[in-house]
């Protein structure tokens, strides 16, 4: 796994999963669609990215689908970090 | 005529952390000066903020059978008449959404308890009012 989809995963795992619990993801794993980042996370999910990588991601860009998995996410921020 | 409903609950702890943070870009990604300044001016911001959050993401629900994608955090803004009733102002690419699909009018009901704030949507348009079957 490459350095970028790795500090994402550390980061959902980190903010979004139970400390205590046994669920386990991988940078394939359903976030949206699968109930583990909601909307709300989502938006501190957004700020991280634009933070950690200094981009700024357009709210067009900021779709369920986009962030539905950390795979999604860092193929959206490489395209952003390219300017496209 | 109806042309689409949406209803949603935030917990104002949430909007407590958010307040809490020391990234101001959070709140500004979310809510506009003026919303902010509003929910700043009462007596539990949170649960004010809470509650224009959820009438965001009630928008976003009504709107849904358009095809577009992204966020509207920014293009949905809950305001207050004189009167204190709350109304939603749409702008950029959410009023470009509902004008697609024919909405001329959107209503929207907010209410609170302890640290719940639930909101209601409807989108009105095509038509001169809601009819029954």
């Amino acid at each position: 796994m490459d350095e970028l989809k790795k500090a994402i995963l550390d980061y959902v795992v980190h903010e979004y999963l139970d400390e205590d619990g046994d669920e386990t993801i991988t940078a394939d794993t359903q976030l949206i669609s699968g109930g583990i980042v909601d909307s709300f996370s989502m938006v501190s999910l957004k700020r991280f990215l634009e933070k950690k990588y200094a981009i700024s991601i357009p709210d067009r860009d900021a779709s369920p689908e986009a962030f539905d998995s950390v795979t999604r996410i860092a193929a959206l921020v490489q395209r952003l970090q390219q300017g496209k | 005529m109806i042309l689409g409903t949406g209803i949603d609950i935030c917990d104002a702890a949430r909007l407590q952390e958010w307040l809490a943070s020391p990234d101001p870009g959070l709140m500004a990604s979310v809510f506009t000066p003026a919303e902010v300044a509003y929910c700043s001016s009462k007596r539990s911001p949170a649960l004010h903020l809470a509650a224009r959050y959820a009438a965001k993401e009630a928008v976003v629900k009504a709107l849904s059978a358009s095809p577009a994608t992204g966020s509207f955090w920014l293009d949905i803004e809950i305001v207050n008449a004189p009167g204190g009733q709350p109304e939603v102002r749409l702008r950029g690419r959410a009023a470009d959404v509902a004008a697609g699909l024919g909405v001329s009018r959107v209503w929207v009901s907010l209410t609170h308890v302890e640290s719940m704030a639930v909101a209601s949507v409807i989108l009105e348009g095509g038509g001169d009012s809601a009819s029954l079957p």
